[in-house]
């Protein structure tokens, strides 16, 4: 069976929160720049912990940043 | 670039430097000379003061990077080992006497290590590349 794709809006709601830089975002959830490009390019699929964090700095839910997909 | 990268680039050029002195000794002097050139593989000891110095605020190595240096790892550990049992395999079977010199077993551990870090290294800059981990 194949595994469904998770995708995210991280994108998206970084410039909803008033254009927030990758640098921003990446201070504020603990990471580096690199992990946030990765992430927005869907190449990378976040721990759990790291997952909360990024909804937390859009005061989003888990569930509205991070969606499953079937390919 | 993280400092991932840099560590596996340094790597690669520790790695290529070492073997190619011990190659270039090998020719004009002897094996016994030759194994020194394995002593600049001990540069790559210095890692951890050139790239991975903490800084302040700055996040140096987030869970992606632990990811990916990880399975570099284990793909660079699984090869070594791999290369240790055909090379090992294959000396007891071509020596009459089916025994492996313990000499010969010192230069197979140093060219594993070498495999070891070179193969993790690669594997690094290919993941980075990619984009994945």
């Amino acid at each position: 069976m194949k595994e469904p794709k998770i995708v995210n809006k991280i994108r998206r709601f970084r410039f909803d929160n008033n254009e927030m830089t990758q640098e921003a975002l990446a201070d504020l959830v603990g990471v580096t720049r690199q992990t946030i490009i990765a992430l927005e390019a869907n190449k990378y699929v976040p721990s759990l912990s790291l997952a909360f964090k990024l909804a937390k700095a859009f005061k989003m839910k888990i569930e509205d940043v991070f969606q499953e997909i079937e390919e | 670039m993280s400092p991932l990268q840099k560590d596996a680039i340094y790597c690669l050029i520790i790695s290529s430097v070492s073997v190619a002195i011990f190659f270039i000794l090998m020719l004009f002097k002897n094996m016994q000379v030759a194994f020194s050139a394995f002593a600049i593989f001990g540069l790559y000891g210095l890692t951890p003061l050139i790239f991975y110095r903490k800084s302040k605020n700055k996040i140096l190595v987030d869970e992606r990077d632990k990811e990916i240096a990880n399975k570099a790892g284990r793909f660079g550990f699984g090869l070594f080992w791999v290369a240790f049992v055909i090379v090992a395999v294959l000396i007891s079977q071509i020596k009459a006497d089916s025994l492996i010199p313990a000499s010969l077993l010192s230069y197979i551990v140093f060219f594993g290590m070498i495999a070891i870090c070179a193969a993790r290294a690669i594997i690094i800059l290919v993941l980075y590349r990619q984009g994945k981990s």
